[in-house]
Order: structure tokens, then sequence, then C-alpha cells
């Protein structure tokens, strides 16, 4: 098995697909968290908050990560020399999701690392020293933490979608729009569904308040199990689905 | 040892495998022949796991390819040209099968060199021509040493340096002791390569035999061609077997030529040239007598 996830990962790095996804995923909190420090003033604990959980951002990116990287075997033809190789074709799905959620597990890390070394010090400059924003070094690293669990989890999810989906770009619009359209509006119309979204428990893992959110969100722990819940079921899905294909 | 058994593939209400049975001899290659669409690539993945039969088996050294141990190390293929992530470099599409079936990286460089792959190993295969891919696929192959090889069109696309290059590499590999499956649908493409063929269409077997015998199945219809300033007259005593080529030359067909020669003694018949010529077909035709529509009926 430990092979197997290693070919994968190795798949994961000999494409500049997943190393271009990587900058994404760690540019773009880093960005927002930039523009935030030096357009607003920040002044509470929320306000903290609010600014560190856009290290959330990469999970979004390891969810598309993952379902290129396993619809891209597809649609590359790849999937033909994996299986050949393998031919027990629920070793490769475990593989494949292990493999990216080490590849999300490392964006998300990057990304937290970047934006603390960013934000701490510029936040000390302002005179808010990381105490009197009442968030301790606890709950950062909770933040931090939480931020990169999902960034991992995102990536499992993406291989589901994308074994099951296997057509690279429908797998990528879709999850796309089930997180940026169907999420929001789904949880704007009933808020109960907000808190059981992919959108809402990616806030919440990132440390992301319920004000934030705009709805009810649980706590970072819950949505966190929730969300692998909802990972590995896509996975078992994929595991029934994945054997019975026929390839090529 | 490839055994395919009774083998069906039906997709939807199209019948692409028809109860398929042949087997190869061990150290040998055998060419799986057919035109486009007869069945050969379902045969194949099947045969490597890739796709399910309707019904019947298709085993390797007795077992299925999805209970091979060591997959790598026994069988190896090459499917189509395709299957290649063109932003990955060569090289790193092979690591990653090595990596996968516990192979050193320096089997990796070993199989490159031995497709004369090297110059290119570090190239995104994005850029690779046909050839070079079909090389690149080709070392996957052989990465693992395997016994038996299973390949699938590998002349596709090769320039005539290519397919003789294949040719030999080929024979290389069948002289170490492995089975080779190579299928084609252009029999000359293989047909100084393989000990044996099976022609299938429709998929349906159509022959099972070694070229050879293949070659005798046309064999048969000798003419004998006969010039005679008489020529007419001769024509009349043979009947229908005697055609006028051209005036003075007559082909006969069906006769040997001592009776044709006698016919003419008897009858006081000057003849200037009497050959016999045993027209034998080409394999090519006899490939393209084994896979004529004549709907139904297996030779």
């Amino acid at each position: 098995m430990s092979a197997l996830i290693a070919a994968e990962f190795l798949k994961l790095r000999t494409t500049r697909t997943f190393w271009w996804l990587s900058l994404v995923a760690v540019a773009l909190p880093v960005l927002v968290v930039v523009i935030t420090l030096a357009t607003s003033n920040t002044v509470s604990q929320d306000d903290g908050r609010s600014l560190l959980s856009n290290i959330g951002i990469a999970g979004l990116f390891t969810l598309i990560l993952g379902v290129v990287g396993a619809a891209g075997e597809y649609r590359h033809g790849t999937i033909t020399s994996t299986f050949l190789v393998a031919p027990d074709r629920r070793r490769v799905l475990v593989a494949k999701a292990l493999a990216h959620a080490i590849g999300g597990l490392f964006a998300g890390l990057v990304a937290a690392v970047v934006v603390l070394a960013i934000a701490i010090p510029w936040l000390s400059s302002q005179g808010h020293a990381v105490g009197t924003l009442s968030l301790s070094t606890g709950d950062i690293a909770a933040i931090a933490a939480g931020s990169v669990a999902y960034a991992a989890v995102a990536a499992i999810l993406g291989v589901g979608f994308g074994s099951l989906l296997t057509s690279q770009v429908a797998a990528v619009v879709i999850v796309l729009i089930l997180v940026s359209v169907v999420d929001p509006v789904a949880a704007g119309l009933a808020h109960q569904y907000g808190k059981f979204s992919l959108q809402g428990l990616g806030m919440a893992m990132s440390g992301n308040s319920s004000e934030n959110a705009g709805y009810e969100l649980f706590a970072p722990g819950v949505s966190g199990l929730i969300y692998l819940g909802y990972s590995i079921a896509l996975i078992a899905a994929a595991a029934v689905a994945v054997p019975r294909r026929d390839i090529g | 040892m490839i055994a395919v058994e009774a083998l069906t593939k039906r997709y939807g209400r199209t019948v692409a495998v028809d109860g398929l049975t042949f087997t190869t001899r061990p150290g040998s290659i055998l060419g799986f022949l057919g035109p486009n669409g007869a069945g050969k690539t379902t045969t194949l993945r099947i045969i490597l796991g890739l796709a399910h039969p309707t019904s019947g088996t298709a085993t390797i050294d007795g077992r299925p390819y999805r209970s091979l141990g060591d997959p790598t190390g026994e069988v190896g293929s090459v499917l189509d040209t395709s299957g290649l992530h063109p932003g990955r470099r060569g090289r790193d599409h092979l690591r990653i099968i090595a990596r996968a079936a516990g192979l050193p990286v320096s089997r990796v460089d070993e199989v490159l060199r031995l497709v004369d792959l090297e110059s290119a190993a570090r190239v995104r295969t994005g850029a690779y021509s046909l050839g070079m891919r079909q090389r690149l696929n080709l070392a996957a192959a052989i990465l693992g040493d395997p016994r038996t090889l299973v390949l699938d069109e590998p002349a596709n696309g090769l320039d005539p340096q290519g397919i003789r290059w294949l040719r030999d590499f080929l024979r290389s590999l069948a002289a170490d002791g492995r089975t080779i499956l190579v299928s084609s649908h252009v029999l000359s493409e293989v047909s100084q390569t393989v000990d044996e063929v099976v022609v299938i269409h429709r998929g349906r077997l159509r022959a099972h035999s070694t070229l050879t015998e293949l070659t005798a199945r046309g064999a048969g219809s000798a003419t004998v061609r006969v010039r005679s300033p008489q020529a007419e007259r001769l024509a009349e005593l043979l009947g229908p077997a005697a055609t006028q080529v051209q005036p003075g030359l007559l082909t006969v067909g069906d006769r040997p030529p001592e009776q044709v020669g006698e016919l003419a003694a008897q009858n006081g018949i000057t003849l200037h040239e009497l050959v016999a010529e045993r027209a034998d077909p080409s394999l090519e035709e006899v490939f393209l007598e084994l896979t004529r529509d004549t709907d139904g009926d297996v030779a």
C-alpha cells in the first residue's frame, strides 16, 4: 500500500497542475490577508479571527486538486497504466485519496505558515499584539490547524468527485457550482442547511464565526468530522463504481 | 501462457467479441489479426483486466489478470499511444510505474536505454512524436521484465524504420523465451515477426494457425499456362477449364500440365509453351478472404 501511495504522490508531483494549484492555494489567502490588513483596521477579536481564517481559502483549491488528480487520469488515459500496475482498483482509490490528502495538507500548511508569518508581525506593528485582540495563541493554532485539516479532507472529497464523474471538465464545473452557487443559495433559503454545506463546513473548520458565515455553524471539530464523513462516503461510492467500470 | 476461453463481450446490442477461444504457445509470438473493429482491442483489454467479459474467461498462466500477484513482473502491455500525461516527463511516467511495482529507478534508466529513448527521457510527453510515445509505452511494458507481453497495434504510427526497429525488438524479446501476443490490422506488419496467427472478424475466430498453414489454405488452385498456335482448338477440347487470355495464350485451371500436354499430343496440337503456375495467393489475400463479410458463417 505504501508503494502505491508513494506512486500516487509521485504522480501528483510530476505534473505542473499540482504546483500551480498549490501556488494559487497559497497565494490567494495571502493576497486576501494582505489586502485586508492594508485597507482596514483590525480592532476586534472577530476581525482577527475572520482575517486569519482566510487560510481556509486554500481548501477550495485543494478540492479542485483532488478532482483534477482523479479525473485527469481518465482524461489523459493514464488510468490504464495505473490499473495495469495495480489491478486492485479499490487500493488505487484509497492510495490516491491519501496521496492527495498529503498534497492538500502540504498546500494548506504552506498557506498557514505564510499567512501567519505576514499577519502576526503586521498586526503587532498596528499595535495589536496577538493578545490584545484576545485571540490566544491557542485560538490561532486552532484556526491554522483547522484550515490545514480542511485543505487535506477537501482534497479527498475532490478525489471522490473526480473518480465518480471521470470527466475532468464536468467534475470541476460541478464542484465549483456546488460550492460557490448551490451551497450559498441553499444556505440563504434554509439556514439549517448552511452548517451542513461544504461551504459552511469549510468555513467552520477554518475558524470562521457564525456571524462571519451569516448562518449558524457547527464547532470546527464537528464540522471536520462531518466533512471527513462526506469524503469517506464519496470514496466509498467510488470504490463500488470504479471496479465495475470498463476502462478504454 | 494466455488462454482465452469462450470469451464474449456485448455492449448493449452490439457484440464486440463472440465466443472467442485461443491460447498462446509459450515462447512464441502470436499475431492477433483482424480488421479495425473486429474486437481485438476489446479482447486485449479483457485479458488485462481492464474490461469485464459478458461471459467466458481470459487467464494468464491460469489466473485472471486481476489475481496476479505481481502483474508488472508477469505481463507487460502496450495498449494505445494516448495513455500519457502530456505535462509529465517520459522518465517520470516510468518512475511512477516502477514505484508502484516496487522496482528500482535504475531499471527505469535501463529500459529507456533499451528503447533508445534516453535523449528524450526528460522531455514532457506532450512534445513526443507518435513513435516516441510507442517506445515509451514499450519501455513501460518491459519495465518489470515480464515473461508475457500483450501489445495492441504497436506498429501503429511508426515509420518504416520504426517498424523495422520494432520487429527486431520483438524478435529479441521472443528470443529470450517470452510469449508475445501482438495485434495488428495489417498482416504484412507482423508477418515477418510472428510464429502463429489468430485471425478474428466481427469478434469471432476465423483462423488459428501458423503462417505456413495459412498460406497453404489458399493454395491448390494451380493453373497451367499454354502457348499454342492452335490455342482456339485446344480451348474447345479443354472446355470451361480453359480461358483464352490473349490470342495464342490460354490459362487452364483444375488440370495438371501432363494432362494438358497429352490432350494436345493426341489431337496433334503444337505447343510452344506449357508452364505449371501455382497461383499461391499472398498472405494478405488469405487474410482478406478470411475477414470478408460473409454474414454469419465461420471459416
